[in-house]
């Protein structure tokens, strides 16, 4: 037998092994069909001898110390689940807490003291959120802002399915207030003063408060899974977290604010649940109406969603009194909006702000009535506006850059 | 319904519930398990052990979901499916696999056999010459190139290559002779 011959046999190994840790496993025939005769006893017995090792010669070590690890993690549980029912026994009113801050209140049933309450004021700007606004950054600033936005996506999307994944939770509408009890968060409704939503984490136990003046179950849902965001990804920075929706797109909109938001989408709306193309078309009010319906969610969360997904430019402008309030655009999209300016006159938007909740308005007009910044420099660029009045008195509108 | 349970799985169940079995108890239920993803998964080379270790936690942590109206083994067969599918998505995207193609219980190795196996298997590595030996961890157990392993070596690519290829037959010829 040849030297060539065997180093034919030896690269076919490799090729068999290569498959096996790609998980694309090569059938054994179909290698030795394509091995010099003289080696395909050799290469056989070769794949046989590396297929066993495969299955059979595993660490019994590292097997013992996943067994000890896991069971460690069981006792370790048992603990959190212990302090949970113990806090949950502490029968506490909100009035019972002399203060009004809520988490003197969440702290006392935790058992904790107030003075351990960490909250960082709000940081004001410097988010890398109030970058899609005249001035807020260079082109490419704005480029690696929102590069690096899409990473944090990314990983907060894999944290919330590895989350439901672990709550067994494998259907829409995700049930958030089992992700939190999973997580050994408490939950409960207060009438809460200027705040829709607040947390305090304790060791690895914590508790969520919702403001009782929440009217709309979406929006109660997505408060939680936002507390659920700020305990997941930001309780090693502190332990007390209120929140109050309406900062969205405010100057008080922080990086942890959006992430926590971020998080909320992506539990509520994950992945795995939505349909295969996701983001291939183009974002319609018939898809976000859908969405509301399967999901259990504001048209506002669906929309955030549809638009950070899509793969179009596109964008939601949100007004109301006929000025633009904040705007979500898709990562496709190379543009800033015009927030706190005056609505286009010549806008849908600007139509349907003295028309009755529910009017609908569709128009294409030059991108300039919305939009400036780099998608401009292109010749001639239209979009595509739909828009709605809804009963809250915001017009909510759709645009998609005409192709 | 949580009559048709075999005895084995209702005495699990019981225990996972009342959260009063003991290390022996999870070392069993967490073997079981990484069986399961060895003899379903063989082809795509996963730590099982891992995987089954996260699978048997989620069961525990999620045991009171559990109706009783499947067996008990298939339930925790769907949480290992999800661990293992996700584990896929992550690592090596584009895989499809669905639970119907998936085996129902491990066939039936007992411990016994499983460990004579791993006896085998630890001789046949025992069996090959120093050099032979040392290829062939570093080419399976830690995914070296022969580049790599040469400069390890201090051998030529080719002769990691030929070594490779002579270790893993000598370990086939091995198995074939004593595999129980």
């Amino acid at each position: 037998m040849s030297r060539d011959e065997e180093l034919r046999a030896s690269a076919l190994l490799d090729e068999y092994v290569k498959g096996a840790v790609r998980g694309q496993p090569i059938a054994v025939q179909a290698l030795l069909e394509r091995c010099p005769r003289s080696q395909r006893d050799r290469l056989q017995l070769a794949c046989g001898g590396v297929d066993y090792m495969v299955h059979h010669l595993y660490s019994e070590q590292e097997r013992e110390e996943v067994v000890q690890r896991t069971f460690q993690q069981i006792q370790e549980m048992r603990r959190k689940r212990q302090a949970l029912a113990d806090a949950e026994a502490r029968e506490l009113t909100y009035d019972a807490v002399p203060s009004d801050r809520p988490g003197d209140y969440l702290a006392a049933i935790l058992g904790m003291a107030s003075e351990q309450l960490h909250q960082n004021p709000p940081a004001l700007g410097g988010s890398t959120v109030n970058t899609w606004h005249r001035g807020g950054h260079s082109g490419d600033e704005w480029r690696i802002a929102e590069a690096k936005v899409q990473v944090v996506e990314q990983v907060i999307a894999d944290q919330a399915e590895d989350l439901l994944m672990r709550a067994l939770i494998n259907s829409p509408p995700v049930d958030v207030y089992a992700v939190a009890r999973h997580l050994c968060l408490f939950v409960k409704e207060t009438p809460l003063r200027n705040v829709d939503g607040c947390l305090v984490v304790h060791g690895d136990v914590g508790g969520i408060l919702i403001s009782k003046h929440i009217t709309n179950s979406q929006r109660k849902r997505f408060t939680c899974a936002h507390e659920i965001g700020h305990f997941i990804r930001h309780r090693h920075l502190r332990n007390y977290f209120t929140d109050e929706m309406s900062h969205w797109g405010s100057l008080l909109y922080t990086e942890t604010e959006q992430e926590a938001d971020t998080f909320a989408a992506m539990l509520l709306l994950p992945p795995t649940f939505l349909p295969a193309k996701f983001g291939q078309e183009k974002p319609t009010w018939e898809q976000a109406d859908h969405l509301v319906e399967t999901f259990d969610v504001s048209l506002t969360a669906a929309i955030r969603r549809m638009i950070r997904a899509s793969h179009w430019r596109c964008a939601l402008m949100v007004a109301k009194d006929g000025h633009l309030e904040y705007s979500v655009r898709s990562p496709e999209l190379d543009a800033y909006d015009r927030r706190g300016a005056r609505v286009h006159e010549t806008t849908a938007s600007a139509h349907l702000n003295y028309a009755e909740a529910g009017e609908e308005a569709m128009i294409e007009l030059p991108a300039k009535a919305w939009l400036e910044g780099p998608l401009l420099d292109e010749e001639d660029v239209w979009v595509r506006e739909d828009s709605r009045r809804l009963q809250n008195g915001y017009v909510y509108s759709l645009l998609t850059v005409i192709e | 319904m949580e009559g048709n349970q075999d005895d084995s799985d209702l005495g699990l169940l019981a225990q996972l519930r009342s959260d009063t079995f003991d290390l022996a108890t999870w070392d069993r239920f967490v073997r079981r398990i990484e069986r399961w993803i060895d003899q379903n998964f063989e082809w795509a080379n996963l730590d099982s052990a891992n995987l089954a270790g996260e699978a048997a936690l989620i069961a525990y942590q999620n045991v009171g979901q559990f109706r009783g109206d499947s067996r008990f083994f298939r339930w925790v067969r769907t949480i290992t499916f999800r661990v293992v599918y996700r584990h896929l998505q992550k690592n090596k995207p584009g895989i499809v696999i669905t639970f119907d193609d998936l085996m129902e219980e491990p066939a039936g190795e007992d411990e016994s056999v499983m460990a004579w196996k791993r006896l085998v298997a630890e001789e046949a590595l025992q069996n090959l010459t120093e050099q032979e030996r040392q290829v062939f961890i570093l080419r399976k157990q830690d995914g070296m190139d022969h580049r790599e392993i040469a400069a390890r070596l201090e051998i030529s690519e080719n002769a990691s290559r030929l070594t490779w290829t002579r270790a893993a037959e000598k370990i086939g010829r091995f198995v074939q002779d004593n595999d129980p």
